[in-house]
């Protein structure tokens, strides 16, 4: 390998009519290093990777990969020079095979005529060289979501990339899948490659890469390797001025029972993703959810939220809601914070308007004929305090960043005054300054009296936001631990083996 | 980064009214042009002159009074089968039944009008139109409930239920309802139900049924725009599953999408027994229900865009025997400019789909947060 770095880039420049989203970037990653790229939602990260990918062409700047420049603006160049990104949101045929989604767009053959078993020993090599854990033979469709994103990157490295880019990998990931996923980064840096890893969760860069770049702005602000970083240096750089607090938390837990969930049970074609689960939840009291991805955890969530069918009980403040629709829940109390917020917590064509007040738009009418300033002035009221920021309120919400989507979402969610809020990881891709806000929302919930019900792939999120814990594994409750006994170590082992002892 | 907190600010934002309506109708008139451009080409292939072509076609759509009634008599079914698809596009189904549920609407009026029940016209007339409204939305909500409960697609049974209706009623009209005589056709409808003339002109005199195909137009933009319901409705269309978390009763607003549709074309099957057949022949339609379809993907399924796409689509239909009778070229140049209109949308359609969002910049919306 030679001494010239894998990626140098200069004064990157890129803007979209009036906004700039790059100013003047420079960044450099040595071949063979794990470089972190941190910043906030809308910081100029995507645009960033994207622009050494070649998916978007810069105004002004040059890329080089291994002392070589790039045509800007490219994609099929920056493929040729070894450059790879793995997209935040997957790309897989579920319903094909590990080597067939490995094969897919490059298969071997000739005269039009896939050669298998050469594209079977392809897969099978690569992942012998990482020694993943995987078959290939297994489907897409099977596989756990830490596993998939494992796929996603062999996908890429079968291509014969040696500049690997990854647009928040961990974001879906439990702590045990993240862990597995870094133990397999490092043995492809250990084999040459070079990976930029974009992401919000400090820790994964303090645990595991050489170097970080902070973008905020659009600009570079802070660059810091290790040994010489620390936690709070970081957070600073990423947010700016503002100091974020962590634990919001403030212990008010009521004596009045709010719900009662016994022995739900769901059956989705044939798949039982919840078991036998019972649940109460006390007035003024925020419970987790852990597992690892796939465990029940949303499907808990869904389920409470009216939307999926299920055996059992619920009852709410006094009332059997059990048999109530997921319209009749929601005059009863209860609301939901979606996991997917672009499949289920808006429509993206609509303006910001109508989806804040989305649902409960017959409230703003005489009869028939709706109140258009009403609903407009309700919900500019409704999102203050949210710090929502965007181009204007009649712009679609497809227009509005991924974090302040999920602010209306949020907001949307908590108009109504809830008794009981289900989220399913409601600060899942968000920055640090909009995640600390969601979940100043929900303790908010709890301190006039509501309940939480949260579910998270980050368990530090939980231990720093819940009264109590309830841990997954197969669809069944694994145990549930006590705001005073949470350790790391405990739930860990509830969440893969199902037990907290071994 | 220039974005701040939102405000209400809407006259800050909002671009002019009239920019907005020329950014939405633009595509389509531009489709509109290609499609015309291709049939001038074969014209000139037929060895025909466009230009003479085109001047024949604007006489025999427009240049008498009895060649405009000719138009508007072919606009008003197609303005609410147009409808129809259309509603059903808002709501996220394809209604391909427009047909069956005309054949329904047409049936039911057929069989009402031709007795003299010695009611007024004042009840006789709007009890036969809603009885073919009734009936077609039986037709309609027939596909929306199988589709929003169980799931079965709607293209297949409405087009299903398209031969159950079509055939009935040739069953019908040659047998029990057959008026006697050569003609298969019902007994003519007594006067009380029929529609009264707007304009009496030779040779087809315009009935109020064109008023009444108008305000259905209206009437729908101003419900799905102006009400609760209309906002609940279009959103369940652009995302269902959004719509049901939020507690929107997405399978009901299905089922009354398709019940709408249905009545809409069931309408326009009553309207032509009573207000210009009166009486109902067999094979009737030149397949008005099929080209609601390429009304309502023309007029981008806006419920008062969809009269002037009919009123094209009807003037096209009228002036065609002109074509060949005066032109010398075939009139099925006017199917080919429908159709490569029809293919335009939809091309259309399938090359903007992964664009993005009208107003955010192309790859993230490079807001500060």
């Amino acid at each position: 390998m030679s001494s010239e770095p894998a990626i140098k880039v200069q004064n990157l420049t890129k803007r979209f009519g009036a906004t700039v989203a790059n100013e003047g970037i420079d960044l450099t990653v040595g071949a063979g290093e794990l470089h972190g790229l941190l910043g906030e939602n809308g910081a100029g990260k995507s645009t960033a990777i994207r622009a050494i990918a070649g998916s978007v062409a810069p105004d002004e700047g040059t890329i080089a990969i291994h002392g070589r420049s790039l045509p800007l603006g490219s994609p099929v160049a920056a493929i040729r020079a070894g450059v790879g990104l793995v997209a935040q949101h997957f790309a897989l045929v579920e319903t094909l095979t590990v080597w067939e989604n490995i094969a897919l767009g490059v298969e071997p053959g000739r005269w039009g005529l896939l050669d298998r078993s050469r594209a079977r020993r392809h897969a099978g090599s690569l992942i012998d060289q990482i020694g993943a854990d995987l078959r290939i033979d297994d489907r897409i469709e099977d596989l756990t979501v830490g596993n998939r994103q494992i796929v996603e990157i062999l996908k890429i490295l079968g291509r014969d990339s040696r500049v690997l880019i990854l647009d928040e990998p961990t974001s879906t990931l439990s702590p045990v899948e993240s862990e597995r996923l870094f133990a397999f980064l490092r043995r492809i840096l250990d084999g040459g490659t070079t990976v930029l890893l974009v992401t919000h969760r400090i820790q994964d860069i303090l645990d595991y890469a050489d170097r970080a770049t902070v973008l905020r702005q659009g600009r570079v602000v802070h660059r810091s390797q290790r040994g010489t970083w620390n936690e709070n240096e970081l957070v600073d750089a990423i947010v700016g001025e503002t100091n974020v607090e962590r634990n919001v938390f403030a212990s008010t837990s009521g004596s009045r029972l709010q719900l009662r969930a016994a022995g739900l049970s769901t059956n989705q074609a044939g798949i039982r993703n919840l078991d036998r689960v019972s649940l109460e939840v006390d007035e003024g009291t925020l419970v987790g959810v852990a597992g690892v991805a796939g465990n029940g955890q949303e499907t808990l969530i869904r389920t409470l939220a009216g939307l999926v069918p299920h055996e059992g009980r619920i009852v709410l403040a006094d009332t059997d809601i059990t048999d109530h629709t997921a319209g009749q829940r929601r005059r009863d109390g209860v609301a939901y914070i979606p996991e997917d917020r672009h499949a289920e917590g808006m429509v993206a064509p609509f303006s910001v308007v109508d989806n804040v007040v989305l649902g409960n738009h017959t409230r703003y009418g005489h009869r028939f004929l709706l109140d258009r300033n009403r609903v407009r002035r309700r919900s500019a009221e409704l999102i203050q305090g949210y710090n929502v920021r965007g181009s204007g309120l009649d712009a679609p919400m497809a227009a509005l960043s991924g974090g302040n989507q999920q602010k209306v979402v949020v907001a949307r969610a908590l108009s109504s005054q809830p008794r009981l809020v289900v989220a399913a990881q409601p600060t899942r891709g968000l920055d640090i300054g909009a995640a600390a806000e969601v979940r100043r929302k929900l303790v908010e919930v709890a301190q006039r009296g509501g309940s939480v019900i949260v579910t998270s792939a980050d368990l530090d999120e939980l231990f720093d936001l819940c009264h109590r814990i309830v841990v997954l594994y197969a669809g069944r409750v694994a145990g549930q631990l006590g705001r005073n006994a949470f350790d790391t170590g405990k739930v860990a082992r509830m969440m893969t083996v199902g037990r907290d002892s071994l | 980064m220039t974005s701040e907190p939102l405000q209400d600010r809407s006259h800050a934002v909002d671009p002019p009214l009239g920019v907005t309506r020329v950014r939405q109708i633009a595509p389509s008139v531009g489709v509109l042009a290609v499609a015309f451009a291709v049939g001038c080409a074969f014209v000139a292939l037929s060895g025909g002159n466009p230009f003479h072509a085109g001047a024949v076609l604007l006489y025999g759509a427009f240049g008498t009074s009895g060649n405009i009634a000719g138009v508007i008599a072919k606009s008003v079914p197609l303005i609410l089968t147009g409808l129809s698809v259309a509603v059903a596009f808002r709501v996220g189904l394809f209604n391909i039944g427009g047909e069956g549920q005309l054949y329904a609407g047409a049936l039911v009026s057929a069989a009402l009008g031709a007795t003299d029940l010695g009611l007024p016209s004042f009840i006789h007339l709007p009890a036969v139109l809603l009885a073919a409204l009734a009936a077609g939305t039986v037709w309609g909500v027939i596909p929306g409930w199988l589709k929003a409960r169980r799931g079965v697609h709607e293209v297949i049974n409405t087009i299903m239920l398209n031969y159950i209706a079509i055939q009935t009623v040739d069953y019908l009209v040659s047998g029990p309802l057959n008026a006697g005589g050569y003609a298969t056709r019902t007994h003519p409808i007594v006067p009380a139900a029929t529609m009264p003339e707007l304009w009496s002109v030779e040779p087809v005199p315009v009935s109020w049924g064109v008023v009444v195909a108008l305000a259905a137009c209206v009437a729908t933009a101003w419900w799905l725009f102006n009400t609760a319901g209309g906002v609940e409705f279009r959103a369940v269309g652009l995302n269902p599953k959004a719509s049901r978390a939020v507690g929107i009763a997405d399978t009901r607003k299905m089922i009354l999408g398709m019940g709408l549709a249905g009545g809409l074309a069931g309408l326009a099957g009553g309207l032509e027994v009573v207000g210009l057949h009166h009486t109902l022949y067999a094979q009737f339609s030149p397949g008005y229900g099929f080209d609601g379809i390429a009304v309502a993907l023309l007029a981008q399924s806006h419920p008062v865009a969809i009269i002037p796409v009919a009123v094209l689509f009807g003037a096209l239909r009228t002036a065609d025997r002109w074509l060949q009778l005066v032109a010398g070229v075939p009139r099925d140049i006017v199917i080919i400019i429908q159709g490569v209109a029809v293919l335009g949308v939809g091309l259309q359609t399938a090359l903007t789909r992964r664009a993005p969002a009208p107003h955010g910049p192309p790859v993230q919306p490079a807001t500060a947060s």
